[in-house]
């Protein structure tokens, strides 16, 4: 009985042993997860001509949007500044990632997806400063529909007449299909109006149903000044091309058009958004992933103001992934990002005359973990923006040799 | 029994034990993964499920696996998260989903190196969408497969 007991003591002993070397090892990966940052960020310029980017900070296990400014086109950032009071949730991995856009006076939009416990589920956040982002107002909810459902994959843009668009990915469609035992393709894509600076929205309006789950939507103002959005689709039965419509601010848009003609058809997350811009001449200039005949690839083409696409060109190699394009007067930038086996690059492809001649090169590259690349037209030309892990924001001018 | 006898006993079974814990638990994927996870299995056919913990058309999979699994229990399934082990929260997440399906004795998942490189060394065909699948046969061949998988897929493949 005695050398039972003495037995159950060591055997004790050995598992408080055990149970040491595993906190200790709790301990080294909790450390570690200090370090891995998800790196998802926004750019935007102001009137003033400064760049402004929105990331995302985790301190322990409270995380913040920051935002940070540079006045000389991203030579010297400002410290990151948070820009809520109370931290909360904030998704910052790529397709999903905070959102920074500017209002006629002066105003600061921003917008995250908030995810909440359960699986996909979240919401959209919005945040705005009125006075040049020394306060910032508590975080409001964008969405009337408050289900504990996906909410997420946001974007933002501002018309000319100062109105706010937020679009999302929802699925309170896919899921009273689900309650009715019915079958859904995809999510659906809805979108809610601000008149009043930021101070409420109007919504929700649907755009489309059958949209892809998991990717970015692409949001710009045509040569009319109308927001367009862009997004990938699920066309009948499961083909994962792209579409695109016109957004109103009474909550009426236009009715969805095709926009790639790829046929990939698949039940999975392509985990890649779509990339447009037009110019004033009234040509809308888009960039997607796709899998063509087996082969997967980035795409560039052109639309002519009547909407007909010109024949896609495929952008770098297999690796080529996340494109963005922007465009300022008669200059066109593709930007790419594609791994080379030892360290990913950022690829670009430019035009002066508007895509009838393009040249082609490489801005950067990292050899560790990146975001994707981001192309923004300021008034002094086209830049890249890259947040790298090791480096952190990168900016070069892509429109010049 | 004496006290001494005990403890030896005792310290024999949990270094006995502790391989069998280790290899329940989730293992790192470096660069030389994808190597690694073929030498594991010895040169028998198997199905390496790619998954993350954000891919909704992955839990299909990874049901459907778990539930061919049950009924054969040969099959040899590997599951390769692309979430980080190195983050806390989404390891613990990753283990409570492959241990509610079962599925946590071949359990792989992203470690410090790059996702970029990670995904690389998956394979340098792949883009990124998931659920993605590779079928190994004996000959350690291996075919892609990127979508949802059916029971026919696995009956098809693991078919004597």
């Amino acid at each position: 009985m005695r050398v039972f007991d003495r037995g159950r003591i060591v055997f004790a002993a050995l598992l408080l042993l055990c149970g040491i070397v595993n906190l200790a090892w709790g301990q080294q990966s909790m450390h570690a997860h200090m370090h891995a940052a998800e790196l998802g960020t926004s750019v935007a310029v102001d009137s003033q001509g400064s760049l402004w980017i929105v990331g995302k900070e985790a301190a322990g296990v409270d995380q913040y949007v920051t935002v940070q400014t540079s006045t000389d086109m991203g030579k010297t950032w400002s410290e990151p500044r948070r820009i809520q009071q109370t931290p909360e949730p904030v998704s910052a991995d790529g397709e999903n990632r905070p959102k920074i856009a500017f209002g006629n006076k002066g105003e600061i939009y921003i917008t995250y997806t908030k995810p909440l416990a359960k699986p996909y589920t979240g919401e959209i956040r919005f945040v705005r400063s009125l006075d040049g982002g020394k306060t910032f107002a508590p975080p409001i909810t964008v969405h009337a529909n408050r289900d504990v459902i996906t909410h997420r994959f946001e974007s933002l843009i501002v018309d000319r007449e100062g109105r706010i668009y937020v679009a999302w990915i929802d699925k309170r469609d896919a899921q009273a299909a689900l309650a009715h035992k019915r079958k859904y393709a995809g999510a659906a894509l809805y979108y809610a109006v601000s008149v009043d600076a930021g101070a409420s929205f109007r919504g929700d309006y649907k755009i489309a149903e059958h949209s892809c789950e998991c990717c970015r939507i692409a949001l710009a103002l045509d040569a009319q000044g109308r927001p367009v959005a862009f997004w990938r689709h699920v066309f009948e039965p499961n083909v994962r091309d792209h579409a695109l419509a016109e957004l109103t601010p009474d909550g009426k848009p236009s009715a969805i058009r095709r926009a790639t003609f790829d046929d990939w058809r698949i039940d999975a997350c392509p985990h890649q958004g779509p990339g447009l811009a037009f110019s004033a001449d009234g040509k809308r200039h888009q960039v997607w992933f796709d899998m063509k005949e087996n082969e997967g690839g980035v795409f560039y083409a052109a639309a002519d103001a009547a909407g007909k696409l010109e024949k896609p060109i495929r952008l770098g190699d297999a690796q080529a992934q996340h494109a963005d394009v922007a465009v300022r007067g008669s200059d066109i930038v593709l930007a790419w990002k594609q791994f080379d086996g030892k360290a990913s690059a950022i690829l670009s492809r430019f035009s002066h005359d508007g895509g009838r001649t393009w040249q082609e090169r490489e801005l950067m590259r990292t050899s560790g973990a990146s975001d994707q690349p981001r192309l923004l037209a300021s008034a002094s030309g086209i830049v890249l923006v890259w947040r790298t892990g090791d480096e952190g924001v990168r900016t070069i001018f892509a429109d010049r040799r | 029994m004496s006290g001494k006898k005990i403890v030896t006993l005792l310290c024999f079974a949990l270094w006995w034990a502790l391989p069998a814990y280790a290899a329940q638990a989730i293992q790192t994927f470096e660069p030389d993964g994808m190597a690694r996870i073929v030498a594991s299995q010895k040169g028998k056919p198997f199905v390496l499920m790619v998954w993350s913990l954000d891919c909704e058309f992955c839990q299909a999979s990874l049901d459907t696996l778990a539930r061919e699994k049950r009924k054969h229990r040969n099959l040899r399934i590997v599951t390769l998260s692309t979430d980080s082990l190195e983050d806390e929260q989404a390891a613990a997440l990753m283990k409570k989903k492959l241990s509610s399906l079962g599925l946590n004795d071949h359990a792989w998942a992203f470690g410090a190196a790059s996702p970029e490189q990670l995904r690389y060394a998956v394979d340098s065909k792949w883009h990124g969408e998931m659920p993605r699948s590779y079928w190994f046969n004996a000959k350690g061949e291996r075919t892609a497969y990127s979508g949802v998988i059916t029971p026919g897929m696995i009956a098809k493949f693991f078919a004597p």
